[in-house]
């Protein structure tokens, strides 16, 4: 093990952990936090950032289906699902999640309710319902779920009326959150209470008449069919939503592997492979459940171990680390960090970056600070990963390749007014992390071997590069497929290559192609990709030099609604193969290149678009001419760094 | 040149919006500036001069009240009212919070290219953002011009320029 491990950690460390940076580890959805109401200069109310939980004590979380839609509403001619046919699918979801022996989350569905004034409403009442609140336009949107949490640390009274409905919701004399009176609604038991606590959630399946879409159950009838999608595939990822899980980047496990961890927020309706992959958890949501609710760490509860679990601290360890901008020179507050199983090139966990505080104004509304010192708070990331193996460590930005800040949590969003969500994926190289990285692809295998152990500080700095190529996509990213036999390339002509150097030495650290498969649960292969050099004549035509390129790897494996890397093994060899090139008298263009895949095999890959042409985009059959795309150009990227 | 290209590459040109094997949302679909142009009552540019937290059947809303700049589709007084999902409320006994996965918000003084849909609500009429979060486009001013940063579900890692999607939806919409 490189680092030596810091700690053996149990429930005492995990709370000072928790107590100490309470924004950080896998992937949350957060809530503000204004305990001790402190003021801030300007009169503001300063608002932390906080992981949204359920409270142990409102473990089992009760759920209740609105059953005054029966049949479920869908698209006209399509039939109807049954509110019973629906419960079966609903309840594997909730024991999907109830089942991770590391996890002591549990929800259950307990009965029905009648929704019907006001489904997505606070009541104390979490249901689940296929009736959309009328005020928002859901096109596009299968279901969406709400959380009503505390905002500050409180101590909940007896007779406390939460939901203002006139009836108490906080009782004396109980431990556990439960009906009492029989009114439908929960009390929570009198004690305190963090903030961040889930008071209510409710999650609604888009229904509605005009955006929304048919509900399947059978096995048999997960399809291609665009308008129609497997129930449980989305309860099961909504119940991550429902007990604190944020969005995951992960939409492809592996390199072999094209499917997602659940909590990735697309599924492919018209990949009947890829709906039913996403009833079933992957390791990524499993380490996240289980670093929110770790089980084994009380004596009593649903923490404390019982018949089938398994201590978080027996089959985890977390990796932690910072992050920091390069070329910002700022904390990295919303990166994505993750980690591979250096032995099956497995995806196990993800985690946020960075701790980040806003202000409350005197209007009662939430703002962002634009002083970096106050509202980057630390660029801190804890990882779950499971103990006995080794792995690699990598950053991403959440750019909307694959996911975009806006879909993971609050310290994505508040990153992105920082400008930090532009920098170029890498691996944790250990003693060479810094920002002109010459090799971000090498990394430094970390070893976990032990669990319950917390290893780190394995810290990142984001990788300051110089772009050529074409910069897209822009806001409509189309797809080109790229069949056998066919090549795709980017001219990078040679005074552009010269302005950005301008005579001086560089490195490539890696090439970039944007890449997709046609279906989600399928992985994105092509024969090979080149850098190499070539000449555009007069009448636009190109002729590229595919026997001596500069770089060649073959395969190539993209990867999934992505800028897929190629880095090369000798980037300073190469940039020095490249200035040879300038420094002739009549310098050729440079070229990255894709070659479609070695032969059908059912899968097809397609190389990413953008809608605005630099004119700089080709195509061949052949390999001899390449001809210009008119309208589009594929999205590759050649990325520079000065020789340090 | 056009004829080898289209017989010979046989390279099919797959837009993502029709594409059978397009990525789904969860939370959110990728929808065209087409099909948010098509699905809009209203398209503007405007700024967020005000927010306020409101209950509407038993749910919280912010309500922003936004300054229109320019109305690209439909027709806007100089304000308008638009209902976002969730928020914060203060002014009650016990404070609370409610969040929406994936759902979008428009900071102060933020200017915003805005797809909005009208939606009933009382004797008040709201908008609501078209696609959850995605007919949101937040407009970047730099050194070469306005451009557009892309919505949330948007599979985008670079901006594009305001003046191009201007000229786009209103090709859309002009008769």
């Amino acid at each position: 093990m490189r680092r030596a491990a810091r700690a053996r950690f149990g429930l005492a460390t995990l709370l000072l952990v928790a107590a100490a940076s309470p924004a950080v580890g896998g992937g949350s959805l957060e809530s503000l936090d204004i305990t001790g109401r402190v003021i801030v200069p300007g009169g503001n109310l300063q608002a932390e950032l906080v992981p949204i939980r359920w409270d142990p004590r409102c473990i089992p979380a009760p759920f209740q289906i609105d059953d005054t839609r029966d049949p479920i509403p869908a698209p006209p001619g399509s039939r109807r699902l049954r509110v019973k046919e629906a419960i079966p699918a609903l309840e594997a979801s909730f024991e999907t999640w109830n089942e991770i022996p590391t996890s002591f989350v549990e929800m259950n569905l307990i009965g029905r309710t009648d929704a019907s004034s006001g489904s997505t409403r606070f009541d104390t009442v979490h249901e689940i319902t296929f009736r959309p609140p009328p005020q928002l336009d859901l096109t596009g949107l299968f279901a969406l779920t709400s959380c009503t949490t505390l905002i500050e640390d409180l101590f909940l009274a007896d007779g406390t009326d939460l939901d203002l409905d006139g009836d108490s919701d906080v009782a004396s004399g109980i431990t556990l959150c439960r009906d009492i009176d029989g009114d439908g609604d929960i009390e929570l038991p009198e004690g305190e209470y963090r903030a961040g606590t889930i008071l209510d959630v409710d999650i609604v399946f888009n229904t509605d008449r005009r955006t929304g879409v048919r509900f399947t159950v059978d096995d048999a009838k997960v399809d291609a069919d665009r308008r129609s999608v497997d129930l449980q595939a989305v309860a099961t990822h909504e119940l991550g939503h429902a007990h604190g899980l944020a969005h995951s980047p992960i939409n492809q496990i592996a390199d072999d592997d094209g499917t997602a961890s659940v909590m990735f927020p697309r599924l492919d309706t018209g990949d009947p492979a890829s709906e039913l992959s996403q009833r079933i958890l992957a390791v990524e949501d499993v380490a996240a459940s289980s670093f929110a609710y770790p089980e084994g760490t009380a004596s009593s509860g649903p923490a404390a171990l019982a018949l089938g679990d398994r201590a978080f601290d027996d089959v985890f360890s977390i990796l932690t680390g910072e992050a920091f901008h390069g070329e910002r020179q700022l904390p990295l507050a919303g990166g994505s960090v993750f980690a591979i199983d250096a032995r099956s090139g497995e995806v196990v966990s993800s985690a946020v970056t960075g701790h980040v505080r806003e202000v409350i104004l005197p209007d009662g509304q939430p703002r962002v600070i634009p002083s970096s010192s106050f509202t980057l708070v630390d660029s801190r990331y804890e990882l779950p990963v499971p103990a006995g193996t080794s792995y690699r460590l990598g950053i991403e930005a959440p750019d909307g390749l694959p996911v975009s800040f806006g879909e993971v949590n609050e310290t994505t969003l508040v990153g992105q007014v920082f400008n930090l969500h532009i920098f170029p994926e890498e691996l944790y190289n250990g003693g060479d992390e810094g920002a002109l990285e010459l090799r971000p692809g090498q990394s430094v295998p970390v070893s976990v071997r032990r669990p319950g152990r917390i290893v780190g500080d394995f810290d990142f700095v984001t990788n300051v590069v110089t772009r050529l190529g074409t910069p897209g996509p822009g806001l409509e990213a189309d797809v080109r497929e790229a069949p056998p036999g066919t090549f795709v390339a980017v001219e990078i002509p040679p005074e552009e290559l010269e302005e950005a150097t301008r005579g001086e030495s560089f490195a490539i650290p890696a090439l970039l192609f944007r890449t997709s498969p046609f279906l989600a649960s399928e992985v994105v292969r092509f024969r090979r990709a080149l850098l190499t050099t070539g000449r555009v004549d007069s009448f636009g035509v190109a002729r590229l030099s595919l026997k001596h390129p500069l770089l060649e790897v073959k395969p190539f494996l993209g990867q999934q609604e992505d800028a897929a890397p190629l880095y090369p093994s000798q980037p300073v060899q190469l940039g020095k193969s490249v200035r040879r090139e300038l420094d002739k008298a009549f310098p050729k263009s440079l070229f990255l290149v894709l070659e479609g895949p070695e032969a059908w095999s059912g899968r097809r890959s397609f190389v990413g678009l953008d809608v605005e042409s630099s004119g700089r985009s080709f195509v061949s059959d052949d390999g001899k001419r390449f001809f210009p795309l008119k309208d589009e150009d594929f999205v590759f990227q050649l990325l520079l760094t000065p020789v340090p | 040149m056009n004829k080898v290209f289209g017989l010979c590459l046989s390279i099919v040109l797959v837009c993502l919006a029709g594409w059978p094997g397009a990525a789904e949302a969860m939370t959110l679909t990728r929808i065209e500036i087409s099909e948010l142009t098509m699905r809009s009552d209203l398209i503007v540019e405007a700024t967020a001069l005000d927010k306020k937290s409101l209950w509407i059947d038993g749910t919280l809303f912010t309500r922003v009240s936004l300054g229109v700049q320019r109305t690209l589709k439909g027709s806007a007084s100089e304000r308008v009212f638009l209902l976002l999902p969730g928020g914060i409320d203060l002014d009650r006994p016990v404070p609370i919070a409610i969040r929406w996965p994936g759902a979008p918000d428009i900071a102060y003084g933020e200017d915003v290219l805005l797809f909005l849909r009208r939606v009933q609500s009382g004797p008040w009429s709201y908008y609501s953002i078209v696609g959850f979060s995605q007919g949101k486009l937040t407009i970047l001013q730099s050194s070469g011009g306005s451009a557009l940063l892309p919505g949330a579900g948007s599979s985008s890692d670079a901006p594009r320029s305001l003046a191009s999607v201007e000229r786009e939806i209103l090709a859309l919409v002009t008769p």
